[in-house]
């Protein structure tokens, strides 16, 4: 029997096996079983008990099974050691948690509100809704997806307040999804998103207390094993224009907030395409004045006023990756160099014009009021867009792909319901 | 991603690159005599400053062609907001000439005796200040390009200048 699972498991060097008093021998993944468990739990009960026929009475132990061999890989993989004993087979749960502890939210933090975030644990990040929402109508239904891995998904919603339809719906889709792996929630949210759209459609979040408000909402959950983000939807454009916080402050304050990052909206998307439209091909429409300054800071460039956007707009993404992707501790330099040293050293060295630093800073720092990184790079792909449209016609161009924009976000739909305005 | 970069790179060489700012000079006035005078503004990041070209020619668009070929940089008209013209000009002569200019209909017409002087006088004005926006400030109604294409027999102030620019009333152009 061991030699046939040592077969089945491909002779794997991590698979050890101890043979105990009377041919019993225990059989587990030491990478991910945990070893005091093992010698504590397990083996002292076994050599306590081992006359006993009936083993598994005798291990204190809530997770054991009794199996078949071609069991075996599944049980081992998940950090379950196997007791083989008078040719039976018991998986018993040993699973050493190689996960982070519950720590604060690094992608959405909010001065107000619950801190706490999801982490790798899939069980955790359950438990964490759990915390919050002690009602029998929390239903959590968990597939199993990915050829490879076997990573569990567990959709979770409000019996009570789900659209049935809808639900019915994404379960069809989570069963449909033929994949051979799953790392993280990000290939579940790449298969829901597969019409094309720039923005996203589904909330990822890493906050327990989001995604509870959302339940309550009727909406549906996915939390994947070993992601820290959860996967809520439906969700509308005009929602990405929400923010964790929201819900904790005055409201008053929070529809003034919510104004203000509609404005950042429109600026981060038109602000570098209006600039090239006025000062090439709509000159026409800017007072006089504004005009002989813009024209007075730019006239010593070398470049076109178009490839001194294109330039630093690609610049200023550059830097955003780079800051994204360094330790957080050179993070800050990083921001020092790029944005205060380079755009200064810039406009000294005749490169860029002041104004133009300051619409691609504006435009930045816009687009950094949204939380959703998919939301923050579609907007990125939309302002491209926008740039060439205003590099060809100026403002008719804007225009036009404005209209683009509007056809596009409407014809757009999650689960049934109208993307752009959120109607089912 | 060869697409997008050829896409892009396309979009960069034909784009309206050749049209920004950087490379025209703000024409704001216009003087209609036996020259064709403009005042305009070269702007500069510290100190923009205003200059005049002028130039002569068998007709008006021979001027106007002459005075292109004069400017250093190529004129932007989008911002002429005055036409001063001498009072002997014909009306279809000068309707003629703006057509092939295409200017705004906004741009508002003055006529002039003493040109030159007024010129002098504007150029250290400019470029905020123009004849029409004098006449305008002492609340002296003036006429556009609209007003006078769409009316033949219209009048228009007449300024001339001893020692200040002087409104010396209002007169139709000559047939």
């Amino acid at each position: 029997m061991i030699e046939q699972i040592k077969k089945l498991m491909h002779n794997t060097s991590d698979l050890k096996i101890r043979t105990l008093k009377n041919n019993i021998n225990i059989i587990y993944l030491e990478s991910i079983t945990n070893s005091l468990t093992i010698s504590d739990v397990l083996i002292k009960n076994i050599i306590n008990n081992y006359e006993h026929n009936d083993l598994k009475n005798f291990i204190p132990n809530v997770n054991t099974i009794e199996i078949q061999i071609k069991d075996t890989p599944y049980y081992l993989t998940c950090g379950f050691a196997i007791v083989i004993y008078n040719n039976k087979l018991l998986a018993i749960e040993t699973r050493l948690y190689l996960d982070r502890s519950i720590s604060e939210s690094s992608g959405e933090t909010v001065i107000r509100g619950p801190k706490d975030s999801f982490n790798e644990n899939y069980l955790n990040n359950i438990g964490l809704i759990r915390k919050r929402i002690k009602n029998e109508e929390l239903t959590i239904n968990t597939y199993t997806i990915g050829k490879q891995t076997n990573t569990n998904v567990s959709i979770i919603y409000m019996n009570n307040l789900v659209d049935k339809n809808k639900l019915k719906m994404l379960e069809q889709k989570i069963k449909n999804i033929k994949i051979d792996s799953i790392i993280d929630s990000g290939y579940i949210r790449k298969s829901l998103n597969q019409e094309f759209c720039t923005f996203p459609k589904v909330l990822s979040t890493e906050r327990p207390d989001l995604t509870c408000i959302n339940l309550l909402k009727g909406r549906i959950a996915i939390i994947v094993e070993n992601s820290p983000f959860a996967l809520i939807l439906p969700f509308s454009f005009f929602e990405f224009f929400n923010n964790p916080e929201d819900k904790y402050e005055l409201t008053i304050n929070s529809i003034f907030t919510k104004i203000i990052r509609f404005f950042a909206f429109i600026i981060t998307l038109y602000t570098p395409a209006m600039y090239i439209a006025v000062t090439t091909y709509n000159k026409d429409i800017i007072p006089l004045q504004l005009l002989i300054s813009l024209s007075g800071q730019v006239r010593m460039l070398p470049f076109s006023i178009i490839v001194e956007i294109l330039t630093l707009v690609t610049l200023f993404e550059i830097l955003r990756e780079g800051d994204i992707r360094v330790p957080s501790k050179m993070g800050s330099s990083l921001s020092i160099v790029g944005g205060l040293i380079l755009g200064d050293a810039a406009v000294s060295a005749g490169i860029a014009s002041p104004i133009a630093v300051i619409i691609v800073a504006i435009t930045s720092i816009s687009s950094l009021l949204f939380s959703d990184i998919d939301f923050i790079n579609g907007l990125r792909t939309w302002r491209y867009i926008f740039i060439f449209a205003s590099s060809f016609l100026g403002i008719t161009g804007i225009f036009i792909t404005s209209i683009i924009l509007f056809i596009h976000l409407n014809s757009l739909s999650t689960l049934k319901s109208n993307y752009f305005w959120g109607i089912k | 991603m060869k697409k997008i970069i050829l896409i892009m790179i396309i979009t960069i060489l034909i784009t309206g690159c050749t049209n920004d700012i950087n490379n025209e000079i703000i024409v704001t006035s216009l003087y209609i005599d036996n020259n064709l005078t403009c005042i305009y503004i070269v702007p500069n990041e510290k100190d923009s400053y205003v200059d005049t070209i002028s130039s002569q020619g068998n007709n008006y668009k021979d001027m106007y062609d002459n005075l292109n070929n004069q400017a250093s940089q190529k004129l932007y008209f989008d911002h002429l907001t005055t036409i001063i013209i001498n009072e002997n000009i014909k009306y279809d002569d000068l309707i003629n000439f703006l057509n092939i200019i295409n200017i705004k209909d906004n741009v508002n017409i003055v006529l002039a005796k003493n040109i030159p002087d007024i010129i002098n006088k504007y150029k250290q004005l400019a470029p905020f200040t123009t004849p029409s926006t004098t006449l305008k400030s002492k609340k002296i109604k003036t006429i556009t390009y609209k007003e006078l294409k769409q009316n033949k027999n219209i009048y228009l102030p007449i300024i001339t200048y001893k020692q200040d620019v002087i409104f010396v009333g209002y007169k139709k152009m000559q047939s």
